[in-house]
């Protein structure tokens, strides 16, 4: 399959005037034509770094991209100038934000909001546009007389949906969809998934979910990669993630563990104990040795490399490679 | 919105009521007598009283407050102790001045605050930004006529470029409305600069940047209007400020105003000239308030909604 992404070795650093962030450590992941990944990880763990490295949308002067590169179809999204990176957001590639409440603007119609993303990427009679601003919403599940509405007079559900209308109207490749439900209700939640997941099969695009719900990952992802400390730590497809005759790494247990099996009678959930690792402040060694449970001298000072585990499932742990030899 | 309009309007009524009693007291504290300010030192007691009883102000302090505000009711501001003309025709006369003074005044300070408020708050931290900054402190420290006086000397003196003094030509404005307008556009763009760090730092700024829209989009069509409600408020706040501020400036430049007018009730305590002065410029903030109020609205549909739904 061929790659329609290609994220390598990336290094991003927020700066503040205090510290350093070291939010993303070596990224390497790849998302094939017409798939999905889901993304995976903790708050914090440098999800939404990548997203916005991806659209280069990082706050300027405080998010810097410091070494790796980003290959989207083969070419570098990091080298392109200003007006080039314009064509690719919201055409090529386009975001669904996190907060459906605030990431609409309170003083433009739903209409003009869909109307703008058409217009800055094609060349349409103003009754063309408006044609395609009503089907664009009729696809997400919105009726057109509602077009010339306010944010305000929307509830949640139906701003995501809007968001996700503005989106997905100019038919990009690549759809970042970071952590679209987490706003919303468990109702509307299922049916935004089963919205996107309709969408995407119509439209053959490719997927980035980000998420921390692995009842989604589950659902709709085809290859999973776990994200810690601005590092991947582990990735497969969605089987070889989900199968528990296969090892894993520890914090991906510990995640499984933390979500309620209800085949099982199980007493309590297994939290993982600890906090996320301080990104001004990061371990020696492997990042999540603070908090491992089947930590090793070895781990305290060398940070450990990916190793195969069969398939296409890698886990960046210590335990597999001493095994393996 | 009718209804809203309709209902902020009746408040003015109880607004200016208000008002005329604060204004009327405060005249009625000074121990001054019309009548011998007019007649001056050497005026007999006769000639006083008889002045009085023919100005009413002999009569007791409550009946005259509702004599003035019965005439006010007909549209009769009352006649002038000094010149005995109706006051009416000196506002008429006068007040286009000082209107037309503030509304330079508001053209001009909101032409140059806002982009400058806009560029500072994109460029924070820079040199630009600290220079901004520097200017909008001194501006806001000078006093204003002394401000007044300093352009009077620099322009009308020493380049005679500008006429000190008048009110009858476009080219007599120019010192009173850069005078006023100094401070106006130090908080304006202030203002600006802060409500525009918040706005850019919102989600659907972000959201906008996705969709690929380049970064004039960006500040003018998404930020911009998000950032205007508290510089719209800060604009209609200043037009007052300017109405009254035209009591000194006017004064420093001579101008035929409501300004001198009122500052010259106040010295010969014409009362019904003070009252008259006050309450119109009073009866025009609140109207430009209003207005504020309503455009709101335009920039906001959620307060429109607000405007709307109120019963």
């Amino acid at each position: 399959m061929e790659n329609i992404l290609e994220i390598k070795d990336l290094h991003v650093q927020y700066q503040t005037s205090e510290d350093t962030n070291y939010a993303l450590n070596g990224i390497d992941l790849n998302i094939q034509k017409g798939e999905t990944l889901g993304l995976v990880g903790e708050t914090g763990a440098g999800k939404t770094t990548i997203a916005l490295s991806i659209l280069r949308l990082l706050q300027s002067g405080v998010g810097q991209i410091k070494s790796g590169d980003i290959l989207f179809e083969g070419k570098s999204l990091l080298e392109l100038n200003d007006t080039e990176i314009r064509k690719v957001r919201g055409d090529k590639i386009s975001m669904i934000f996190q907060d459906p409440m605030s990431s609409l603007n309170p003083v433009l119609t739903v209409g003009d909001q869909i109307a703008e993303a058409i217009d800055l990427h094609r060349s349409l009679s103003k009754q063309e546009l408006s044609d395609m601003v009503d089907s664009t919403l009729e696809l997400v599940g919105i009726p057109k007389s509602r077009k010339n509405d306010y944010p305000h007079q929307f509830s949640g559900g139906m701003k995501q949906r809007v968001i996700i209308a503005i989106a997905l109207s100019t038919n990009p490749e690549l759809l970042i969809a970071d952590e679209p439900t987490t706003a919303l209700d468990v109702t509307i939640q299922a049916q935004v998934l089963h919205l996107m997941e309709e969408l995407k099969q119509k439209l053959n695009m490719s997927m980035l979910m980000i998420t921390h719900d692995l009842g989604i990952v589950a659902q709709i992802c085809d290859h999973v990669a776990i994200i810690y400390a601005g590092k991947i730590i582990e990735y497969g497809t969605v089987y070889e993630i989900f199968d528990k005759s296969r090892e894993h790494h520890p914090y991906t247990k510990g995640l499984f563990g933390s979500i309620p099996d209800l085949t099982v009678e199980t007493r309590r959930l297994t939290p993982v104990k600890g906090l996320m690792a301080d990104p001004a402040d990061l371990p020696e060694g492997c990042y999540f040795h603070p908090r491992c449970d089947e930590c090793m001298e070895i781990c305290k000072n060398k940070v450990p490399d990916s190793c195969g585990m069969g398939g296409e499932h890698y886990v960046r742990c210590h335990l597999f490679k001493e095994r393996q030899v | 919105m009718g209804r809203f309009v309709l209902k902020r309007l009746l408040q003015v009524i109880p607004v200016l009521i208000g008002i005329s009693i604060i204004i009327f007291t405060i005249m009625q504290l000074s121990p001054s007598n019309p009548a011998r300010l007019i007649l001056g030192e050497k005026a007999t007691e006769e000639q006083i009283e008889a002045l009085s009883a023919e100005l009413g102000t002999d009569q007791p302090a409550v009946k005259q407050y509702f004599n003035y505000m019965g005439g006010l009711l007909h549209g009769d501001l009352g006649n002038s102790y000094r010149t005995r003309m109706p006051v009416m025709d000196e506002i008429v006369d006068r007040f286009p001045t000082t209107f037309f003074l503030a509304i330079l005044v508001m053209v001009v300070s909101t032409a140059i605050s806002i982009p400058l408020g806009v560029l500072s708050s994109l460029r924070q931290n820079s040199l630009f930004d600290a220079i901004t900054t520097i200017i909008a402190l001194l501006l806001t420290a000078m006093p204003s006529f002394w401000l007044g006086l300093m352009l009077m000397l620099i322009f009308a003196e020493k380049l005679q470029w500008l006429p000190a003094i008048g009110s009858t030509e476009f080219i007599h404005f120019i010192m009173p409305t850069l005078t006023l307008s100094a401070a106006n556009i130090a908080s304006n763009m202030r203002m600006t600069r802060s409500s525009m760090l918040e706005v850019i730092r919102q989600d659907y700024i972000r959201t906008a940047r996705a969709k690929g829209a380049p970064e004039k989009v960006v500040i003018v069509k998404h930020a911009l209007k998000n950032a205007l409600i508290p510089v719209v408020t800060a604009i209609g706040m200043n037009f007052g400020w300017s109405l009254g501020g035209a009591v000194l400036i006017e004064s420093v430049f001579s101008m035929k105003g409501l300004g001198t007018l009122l500052l010259n009730g106040v010295r010969t305590k014409d009362v019904p000239v003070v009252m008259s002065a006050v309450l119109v410029t009073s009866l025009i903030f609140c109207v430009v308030t209003l207005l504020v109020d309503i455009s709101y609205g335009f920039i906001d549909p959620r307060i429109k909604a607000q405007y709307e739904n109120k019963r």
